[in-house]
């Protein structure tokens, strides 16, 4: 090569070089080493999926909702930290040895003392009245798709008035039947009595969710409470006492709320709260990483685009993929299950039922299908509220399955060439993979029945289940409030909601359950739900295949979090965002376009040098 | 026939039209769905009894015969009443459509200029280099578009253009949304037609209209990126007929300068198949690119449309199809107006 090119060349590297190291510094004296700022430091930006449905408090049944609505309207009681026991919230704490009520010796009325001086964030008071009307106006609005249906058989003329036709039409003989009962009965201005149809244990932990109070000057001037209606103002504008208050809500977009500077209690350290729908995990992982979200939803199936996925498969330790943020599984009150239907042969049989119990590979379900967000229940209730893992559950055995499908067939239950459906709605993929699952495993055994899985699109599983031509298919239940009760009488009692749907009827069951509904003793109620659990598991009425958990995504600035079992989602009233000593910025690499360029170069120059 | 009359004659035409779409929309929606689970979430599924839904089905008729059904629903079309869509939060269809397609429709407007913007240049170098360089390089360029998926173009547009430049603090463009909420919320910036730029004009906003410019570039970017390539194929198949012209011959032998051949005697002709999948290609980004507003969280008829499908919300099903359904019609009707202008010997009716 000639000089004249060789000095062409030397000059061209020597320029490369100087830029990439140009590039290489602006990088590396940036970055890694500058604490980044705290962005937005007085607003939280939460960035999930599944908007609301409403924010009416009145009739928000569902976690998307209630998850906005609690900081907005607050009920009788809060949860105590992580745990699910509840304490006063709205009541007053010097009452009722710290409870805030007292319960007659009948166990059928309950006198609530309210905190003084609390008012709604338009300024109307917070007192005995204001209770009464939301209560009386959640029971009378009595939408089908809201809660009312908890206080059935629970609250005194609750269950006349629900049975009536009360809904899309004002039914004013029923209203006034159950106004005259006077269920809510207001003492003096900060006391209110309740009175029950029968003793129910659980009653205050029921009133930990529902109601949460609304304004009743707000409804009032929005077109009031119309019995057997829903208001669409209120669906969209919610005015309670809580810690913030509603500003905004953008269908698809965001809801906005900010801090209620009047707050009856500890002001929050928030000034604003925007919670930003983002359907997409990847955009939302972006705006994450570059500290435009601060908390976001990971889905389980997502989560190993954020930690590690061996050290969690094998060792359950959450390894970040980055630093930066935190990610945490906690428990959450929900569980799911596989229902068998016992108004469709083979499904009457026990030894059957008992069969597919024990074919059902619980630890490769957990590890490999729900990737260990889940753990193996010991009955129907979870283990947040019935922490008892003396239960006899069974277990993963295929030769013992075998055992029972063998009595199941000499009894008749089934023949050579019979064929049996395993049922799931379409779109869940958990549920996909554990009915292939179920399938697989009981085909293994080869008893001359056939397994096959059909996903169904949710309307048509929707009226197959309620018209119980299922035999089998997936089911789940999230907690309405933290109570074993919600759980074992939905599962187990002959009038609960399951057993009910798929002909399960147990009287020993039932007494048991009916014991615990009255019982006051803590000790005797986990007795008797131990017990019931028991027969439940031992009638084979369910595969209960896993609890759940949930998931917590949030940047390291975020701090005085807690999760709860209750809750869904961070409960974000105690969160303050501030600098930590440990904060670092998310660094996930230069370009992919870039970083080879720059590796290539340095590692050119001691060539060069030399 | 006048050009007025035949778009008149179109206009009264589409009545039957959306007579049988609505027909055929409301009896399958039936067919295939149970009309109760518009009205039930998949998490109220599992706690909501059968007597309750019973009251539901009651309340709104869902009780009665298909073909009640169906005449209560055209009478209260008639009256302004599109009913509720679920998948919206329990809002009135109109107000969902009120919001969705003007968002839609901006979105829709900037990506189809942008792709004729790139479409018909690409295509007309393409036909006048023909089989050289530029032609090569124009066709990799609108075939890689096409062969892209959008998806993964959009998040490698979100990932290049806000995530590298803002890690690397340089600036960026916006991650997704129409509008910076906080810009939004400290102007005072509020919805009038609900198009955004046009809103912030209206209001003397700029700030805003800035923003909102910025907040479409990515988006209408990934749109237009993956049409282009049938802009300009189009256009260079229709260009390289028009150049065999004797016109054309004709124009060159007396001396014309080659861009005055090409940009004032043969474009007009050449454009007339690309003005109709143009047309096209503009009513179906306007039924919504569900996939790009997923990405980029934009609020637009895609995203509304998917949700009501899979929640077998039959008001919006209804009233998002009858709305497309007079776009398809209109752009349609635009496009014939069009060839009449473009090409004299074309009569309408």
């Amino acid at each position: 090569m000639s000089m004249a090119a060789n000095k062409k060349l030397i000059g061209a590297v020597v320029i490369i070089v100087l830029l990439a190291i140009g590039v290489a510094g602006y990088y590396y004296a940036y970055l890694p080493s500058a604490k980044p700022l705290v962005p937005n430091p007085e607003t939280l930006i939460e960035m999930t999926i599944g908007e609301s449905q409403t924010l009416d408090p009145g009739w928000n049944y569902e976690s998307a909702g209630n998850s906005v609505l609690e900081l907005i309207c607050e009920g009788l009681f809060a949860y105590d930290g992580t745990t699910t026991k509840i304490v006063p919230l709205l009541l007053d704490a010097s009452y009722g040895d710290g409870k805030g009520y007292t319960i007659s010796s009948d166990g059928l009325v309950y006198t609530f003392k309210l905190k003084s001086g609390i008012k709604f964030s338009d300024g109307a008071p917070m007192d005995a009245n204001a209770y009464k009307y939301n209560f009386n106006r959640m029971v009378l609005m009595n939408n089908p798709q809201g809660y009312s249906s908890l206080f059935y058989g629970v609250v005194k003329g609750v269950t006349r008035y629900i049975e009536a036709n009360t809904w899309g039409v004002t039914n004013q003989t029923e209203v006034d039947a159950y106004l005259a009962g006077e269920p809510v009965k207001v003492i003096d201005d900060l006391t209110f009595q309740i009175t029950l149809e029968m003793p129910y244990a659980p009653f205050a932990s029921m009133l930990g969710n529902y109601p949460k109070l609304i304004s009743p000057a707000w409804v009032d001037q929005n077109g009031g409470s119309i019995p057997g209606f829903a208001n669409e103002v209120i669906d969209r504008h919610p005015v309670g006492t809580g810690p913030f208050k509603f500003v905004e809500w953008v269908p698809k977009e965001r809801i906005v709320l900010e801090r209620n500077e009047d707050y009856w209690g500890p002001k929050a350290s928030l000034q604003k709260i925007i919670i930003q729908y983002v359907d997409e995990f990847n955009t939302r992982l972006l705006a994450f990483y570059a500290g435009d979200a601060d908390f976001i939803y990971v889905p389980a199936s997502n989560a190993f685009d954020v930690i590690q996925k061996d050290a969690w498969l094998n060792e359950q330790k959450i390894v970040p993929l980055k630093a930066g943020y935190t990610f945490s599984v906690d428990p959450y009150l929900s569980n799911a299950a596989l229902q068998m239907n016992t108004y469709i042969k083979p499904m009457d049989n026990k030894d059957f039922r008992k069969g597919m119990q024990y074919a059902f590979n619980y630890p490769e379900y957990i590890k490999s299908i729900t990737n260990s967000f889940t753990i193996q229940p010991y009955g129907a209730v979870p283990q947040a509220l019935l922490p008892d893992t003396t239960i006899p559950r069974p277990e993963y055995d295929p030769a013992k399955a075998k055992e029972y499908f063998t009595a199941a067939k000499t009894a008749g239950a089934f023949k050579d060439g019979d064929k049996l459906e395993i049922n799931y709605n379409a779109g869940n993929e958990v549920r996909r993979l554990g009915s292939l699952l179920l399938a697989d495993s009981v085909n293994a055994l080869n008893l001359g029945i056939t397994f096959t899985v059909q996903e169904l699109d949710w309307p048509s599983y929707l009226a197959k289940v309620n018209a119980r031509e299922l035999p089998i298919y997936f089911i789940g239940w999230g907690a309405d409030f933290a109570d074993a009760d919600n759980f074992i009488f939905t599962y187990g009692h002959s009038a609960g909601y399951y057993a009910a749907r798929t002909g399960y009827n147990n009287p020993e069951v039932d007494s048991l359950i009916d014991q615990g509904r009255v019982e006051t003793d803590p000790a005797k109620r986990a007795k008797l739900y131990h017990d019931a659990s028991a027969l439940i598991n031992e009638d084979g009425m369910y595969i209960l295949t896993g609890e759940g958990t949930q998931i917590t995504c949030f940047r390291d600035w975020m701090t005085n979090w807690h999760p709860n079992p209750v809750l869904s989602g961070l409960y974000r009233y105690d969160v303050v965002k501030q600098e930590r000593t440990d904060q670092v910025a998310i660094v996930i690499g230069i370009s992919p376009l870039i970083a080879p360029i720059v590796t290539n170069v340095v590692a050119l120059v001691p060539r060069l040098r030399d | 026939m006048r050009a007025r009359d035949y778009i008149i004659r179109r206009l009264f035409l589409l009545i039957p039209v959306l007579i049988g779409i609505s027909l055929v929309t409301f009896t399958l929606s039936h067919m295939i769905g149970d009309p109760i689970a518009a009205y039930l979430t998949e998490g109220s599924i599992e706690k909501i009894s059968p007597e309750r839904i019973q009251m539901i089905i009651k309340a709104h008729g869902l009780d009665q015969p298909i073909y009640l059904q169906y005449a209560y629903y055209i009478s209260d079309i008639l009256r302004g009443d599109w009913g509720i869509s679920r998948a919206d939060a329990n809002r009135p269809v109109t107000e969902s459509i009120a919001r969705y397609l003007p968002a839609t429709f901006e979105l829709t407007i900037v990506a189809v200029l942008l792709t004729l913007a790139m479409g018909i240049p690409l295509g007309i170098v393409s036909a006048t280099r023909k089989d050289r360089l530029p032609d090569h390089a124009a066709r990799i360029f609108s075939l890689t578009g096409v062969s892209i998926p959008v998806f993964w173009f959009a998040l490698m547009l979100q990932f290049t253009f806000f995530y590298t430049l803002k890690v690397l603090r340089l600036p960026s463009l916006p991650l997704s949304g129409r509008v910076d909420q906080t810009l939004a919320a400290a102007t005072g910036f509020h919805s009038i037609t609900g198009f955004y730029v046009l809103d912030s004009l209206l209001q003397g906003n700029m700030a805003v209209f800035v923003d909102a410019i910025l907040h479409l570039i990515l988006p209408s970017f990934a749109l237009a990126y993956i049409s282009v390539a049938l802009i300009a194929r189009m256009m260079r198949s229709s260009m390289l007929e028009v150049l065999k012209q004797d016109y054309i011959t004709l124009a060159r032998s007396k001396g014309l300068t080659e861009r005055v051949v090409i940009y004032r005697h043969a474009l007009k002709n050449a454009l007339i198949p690309t003005v109709t999948i143009a047309g096209l290609a503009f009513g179906g980004l306007l039924a919504g690119a569900v996939l790009t507003e997923s990405v980029f969280n934009w609020p637009g008829m895609g995203r509304w449309s998917t949700g009501a499908i899979l929640t077998d919300d039959i008001a919006a099903i209804m009233g998002f199809t009858l709305v497309i359904a007079v776009v398809y019609v209109l752009a349609n009707l635009i496009v014939d107006v069009l060839y009449a202008f473009l090409d004299p010997r074309i009569r309408l009716g």
